[in-house]
């Protein structure tokens, strides 16, 4: 978990100052793919991948760049319950109001702001044809 | 003809090893592939079928401080330890204290042979209980009654459909809400504990519900309860009443 946040920081250190948003996109990418640290996979299929088995809890987002605004995007990451107040989506940048949280995350959100940020870049690339 | 020979053979090894379906709940076994439920199925296949041996030299073999065995006491567990498994977690008699099948071993341990109790997890702790588990096989799950047991079941029902953890999830929301479905790639069972101590494939190992337990609890972000906390054993006491009447088939191999 630390290893793959220390790489992605890494990651983010060495992008070159050109193409930066395509960059962030990437990062963006490489958090969601991780299962430790984006945990969507977890849930949703990958957009970028078709073997199988994939997850099936949620939606497939291959086109979610096409339905929403970078802002309505953000904005069902952080409170996805204002969007189903049933779903088992987490409310990623949450650390407050939980119960029994492992002493390894508590007081700590899934994601950090600008990790947030960079999945909203690469989602709002995702346009399927 | 010999297509027909076939397929009748098929049949009857897929019946062979077709997991108990009890009307609409479906054991662990029920969603896993028939490769899977063949290894379960057949002991020379099964890897837990090792844990069963070493039980079974266990249970015989004097230990402690007194030197008894097991079978000094109870003598052949194929009569004696015949449906126990399929009762626990029970209070222990005349008190309000609900145990597990591992602390009722631990406890025999401690007082009657005078030897030190096995940890959780421990090979031999493991051992005795997959070989005590395994002679009930085949039984349906019988949790005893009592006003103990009734409240371990609402507290356990109260964790079971608790949001917990820093992604905020129930057991209940996987396990009753989507099972069957895939969390990553994954099939959801539907948590009915009927095969334990199990193999699971992921460990390499024998482990125990609790194991299993922590492991979901940990999975979710939360912090894990110790090994025999109350609420461990009141969610395990939940679990088994939710499972009553589903046939036992211990030692149980899991993906």
């Amino acid at each position: 978990m630390f290893s793959a946040r220390l790489f992605l920081a890494l990651f983010a250190a060495a992008m070159p100052s050109i193409g930066v948003a395509q960059d962030n996109a990437d990062l963006g990418r490489a958090i969601f793919q991780d299962r430790q640290l984006g945990l969507c996979l977890l849930c949703h299929p990958d957009p970028a991948a078709s073997m199988s088995p994939q997850a099936d809890l949620a939606p497939p987002l291959n086109n979610i760049g096409a339905r929403l605004s970078a802002k309505d995007i953000k904005e069902h990451l952080t409170s996805p319950d204002k969007f189903n107040p049933q779903t088992i989506m987490p409310a990623y940048g949450r650390a407050q109001g939980l119960t029994n949280v492992s002493r390894r995350f508590v007081g700590r959100p899934i994601l950090a702001p600008n990790e947030l940020d960079a999945v909203v870049a690469y989602l709002s690339q995702l346009r399927a044809p | 003809m010999r297509a027909a020979v076939s397929l009748a053979m098929s049949l009857a090894f897929q019946l062979a090893v077709s997991p108990a379906v009890c009307g609409d709940r479906v054991p662990g076994s029920g969603f896993m592939g028939l490769e899977l439920q063949a290894m379960q199925a057949d002991p020379s296949s099964n890897p837990a079928s090792l844990w069963v041996a070493d039980g079974k030299t266990l249970w015989n073999t004097a230990a402690g401080i007194r030197q008894k065995s097991c079978a000094d006491c109870h003598g052949d567990a194929a009569v004696s330890m015949r449906g126990v498994a399929a009762r626990y977690p029970s209070p222990v008699k005349g008190t309000v204290r609900i145990i597990s099948l591992h602390q009722k071993i631990t406890e025999c341990q401690t007082f009657r042979q005078r030897a030190s109790p096995s940890e959780p997890e421990n090979h031999d702790g493991l051992a005795l209980e997959t070989y005590v588990g395994v002679q009930s096989s085949g039984m349906p799950i019988e949790p005893p009654h009592g006003v103990a047991m009734d409240r371990a079941i609402a507290t356990g029902r109260r964790i079971y459909f608790q949001r917990q953890g820093q992604l905020n999830l129930s057991c209940a929301q996987c396990h009753d809400q989507r099972a069957g479905q895939h969390l990553g790639g994954a099939i959801i069972p539907q948590a009915h504990p009927t095969g334990y101590p199990i193999y699971r494939l992921e460990w390499q190992t024998v482990g125990s519900l609790q194991r299993r337990l922590r492991g979901c609890i940990s999975g979710v972000r939360a912090q894990p309860p110790p090994f025999d906390a109350p609420s461990l054993i009141n969610l395990e006491v939940y679990l088994m009443y939710r499972a009553r009447g589903m046939l036992l088939d211990t030692p149980a191999v899991r993906p």
